[in-house]
């Protein structure tokens, strides 16, 4: 029963859990080692599920606590120790694309210069997460994530767009 | 430029790596790294109570060997302290395991700076539940015994000399002195920057809240 619900929910979401986890990870942590540690608290997590909140909100709260926990330096030995041969990263065989990846590096460039609450605001923002799902995963009012949004998103603008151009 | 080539700039970064999971491998990890951490924690748990153990055995034999009514008082503090030495570390421990992980960003960071707090607060606090207690305890210990009609050992025929008492007390002050400082400057060191961390953060989140 929780190894397929564990499968499900790692299918459903390690893609926006890797896109995360590349956000917060500092060397000597990879995207990898933080991937791994949000997947484990998942599943130690998971008996504490009772379906109240939506899945996806549940897995973006344990995705960004264990991220954000990581920069505090909390448990930086635990989350990098040991490395699971069961979680495995290849290189996509889709031919990389120089333009995007320089596009990305700017973005990310442009995300860690915001502060830690902004980034974790952003970073829901750009999962396409509403408004009213950002709130319940950052425990702020409706109101109050719209209005850090506008400013985030004039301060991101500012910041990408002489980049781009 | 629109915010949704933003978002697609954003989605690219996982289009670069292909995550494959084998799930029943990656349980017997998670098991594996569970048992491991637990393993972690029992030692320590043992190491403590070894170290409580060693310094209870101590004084119950001060306390059933001394005759002198002041030594035994020291004993008893120092059975006392231990104790409570055991049962605060544990407690202590205890909040640290309720890690709701899955609790919104604002709620987990304030129960998060509630535990360092805790900590700090324990490490601070070093000098006045362990290191005077126990300084007590063994200064009283040393300083009860006196001449008595019994015989004494060697340790307590030297022990009855006030200069080597004082020498003894001054030498008990460095130490549990020196303990209570290092760990008042572990507390600064260690939890300090990290609540100010945290603090900073929750000030960020309710940042424009009335606006």
């Amino acid at each position: 029963m929780q190894e397929t619900t564990l499968e499900e929910i790692l299918k459903a979401n390690k893609e926006k859990i890797y896109r995360i986890c590349r956000v917060y990870a500092i060397p000597p942590i990879e995207p990898k080692d933080l991937f791994q540690e949000v997947a484990y608290q998942i599943w130690k997590s998971l008996p504490s599920f009772k379906g109240k909140s939506n899945v996806d909100t549940w897995v973006y709260r344990i995705a960004l606590n264990v991220c954000m926990r990581s920069k505090l330096k909390l448990e930086r030995n635990s989350i990098k120790t040991d490395r699971f041969d069961s979680i495995e990263f290849k290189a996509s065989e889709r031919i990389s694309n120089e333009d995007d990846n320089e596009k990305y590096k700017f973005l990310k460039e442009c995300i860690t210069t915001l502060n830690e609450s902004d980034t974790s605001i952003i970073v829901l923002f750009l999962e396409e997460l509403s408004y009213k799902q950002i709130s319940e995963v950052t425990g702020l009012t409706e109101n109050h994530v719209a209005v850090k949004m506008k400013r985030i998103r004039k301060r991101l603008f500012e910041c990408i767009k002489p980049k781009l151009n | 430029m629109e915010e949704q080539e933003l978002k697609d700039i954003w989605k690219y970064s996982s289009t670069k790596q292909h995550i494959q999971i084998n799930t029943s491998q990656l349980l017997k990890d998670f098991k594996a790294r569970m048992e491991n951490r637990e393993l972690i924690v029992l030692k320590r748990d043992r190491r403590e109570i070894i170290g409580a153990l060693i310094g209870a055995l101590g004084f119950g034999y001060s306390f059933y060997t001394f005759p002198y009514i002041i030594s035994r008082i020291g004993a008893v503090v120092g059975l006392i302290t231990l104790t409570y030495i055991v049962i605060r570390l544990r407690n202590n421990r205890k909040s640290k395991l309720v890690q709701k992980l899955f609790s919104p960003i604002q709620e987990q960071l304030y129960s998060q700076k509630q535990f360092m707090l805790g900590q700090y607060k324990l490490l601070n606090t070093v000098m006045y539940w362990v290191s005077i207690p126990i300084f007590i305890a063994n200064a009283l210990l040393i300083w009860g015994i006196s001449k008595s009609a019994q015989t004494l050992t060697v340790l307590e025929q030297v022990s009855t000399k006030w200069e080597y008492k004082l020498m003894i007390t001054f030498f008990l002050v460095l130490l549990f002195g020196y303990i209570g400082l290092m760990n008042k400057k572990a507390a600064k060191v260690n939890w300090e920057p990290l609540i100010k961390q945290i603090d900073t953060i929750l000030k960020n989140l309710r940042e424009e809240e009335k606006k």
